[in-house]
């Protein structure tokens, strides 16, 4: 018998593209993830996300929308896009987020992107997020279970 | 009703970052919604999760195995569930065999890229799906 006493884990999905957005957001609901989406950094920072029945929060600062987050739900994990709408792409989101500290920053990140550029990899890596997946090299079924079996390892530990 | 349901879905394959920037940005400020895939393998996995795709802006050198006109000819399954969307072929190969085939393939339109502005490509494809009359 299923436990339905466990609490459901919540995903945040940073896409541009809102028919992949759609098939992902559909996907990890299945999966029984909670789902909040995002197509710019700055929607996410704004607290502008869509979820729901959440509207829109206005907050003056990163942190205070940061803070927010916290407080309505606890995100166990975030897909990130690299190319993003507006000025800032990926690499820009995880470095606020790493600055921000707190609680976002132990938030494993996975990267899904396009690029295949080694350079581009690296700084992610190396600001630590939790993997890398181009998008051409993966399916997006195999992503989604890959993701699932890395959070689900992670609570066992 | 939700506003998005008015608007068509284009999936565009194409490996050159700066110009996939460029034809998603067109393509918005014409009220299309994009998806974008730099592989053929990629583009089949978005047409199998994607529900609604309206058509196809494909280039002919990919990365990987596969050209474009594998994946059109794959496409053009008559069995498949894809062969009746429209798939423009904007690409800079003008080799005549390559265009002959993909329009033996049936595509409905070929762009090389070195004659065609990207602008004028995109009305192009605009007054394709919108008014087929024309």
């Amino acid at each position: 018998m299923k436990k339905q006493t466990q609490r459901k884990k919540t995903i945040l999905v940073i896409e541009d593209e809102r028919p992949l957005l759609e098939v992902v957001n559909t996907r990890l609901q299945k999966k029984g993830f909670g789902v909040i989406t995002a197509r710019s950094v700055d929607q996410v920072f704004n607290a502008g996300l869509e979820k729901n029945d959440l509207g829109i929060i206005a907050s003056k600062s990163i942190k205070e929308a940061l803070e927010y987050l916290e407080d309505l739900e606890k995100i166990d994990a975030i897909w990130l896009d690299h190319n993003l709408i507006g000025k800032e792409n990926g690499l820009d989101f995880v470095k606020k987020l790493k600055a921000n500290g707190g609680l976002w920053k132990k938030i494993p990140i996975f990267v899904v992107s396009n690029t295949e550029k080694s350079d581009t990899i690296r700084s992610y890596i190396k600001l630590g997020i939790s993997k890398y997946y181009v998008k051409s090299n993966n399916r997006l079924d195999e992503i989604i279970k890959d993701i699932h079996t890395s959070l689900d390892k992670k609570k066992r530990v | 009703m939700n506003p998005l349901e008015h608007k068509k879905t284009i999936l565009v394959v194409e490996d050159e970052r700066p110009l996939v920037q460029a034809i998603q940005t067109k393509l918005e400020k014409n009220n299309f919604i994009v998806v974008t895939a730099r592989t053929v393998d990629q583009a089949i996995d978005y047409l199998e999760n994607i529900k609604k795709i309206d058509a196809i802006w494909l280039d002919h050198y990919l990365p990987g195995e596969k050209t474009g006109l594998d994946f059109v000819a794959y496409l053009k399954n008559p069995k498949g569930a894809w062969s009746t969307i429209p798939i423009f072929i904007v690409s800079n190969t003008a080799s005549s065999t390559n265009v002959r085939s993909y329009l033996r393939l049936g595509v409905s339109k070929y762009c090389i890229k070195a004659d065609h502005r990207l602008d004028q490509i995109v009305e192009d494809v605009k007054t394709f799906l919108l008014h087929p009359e024309k």
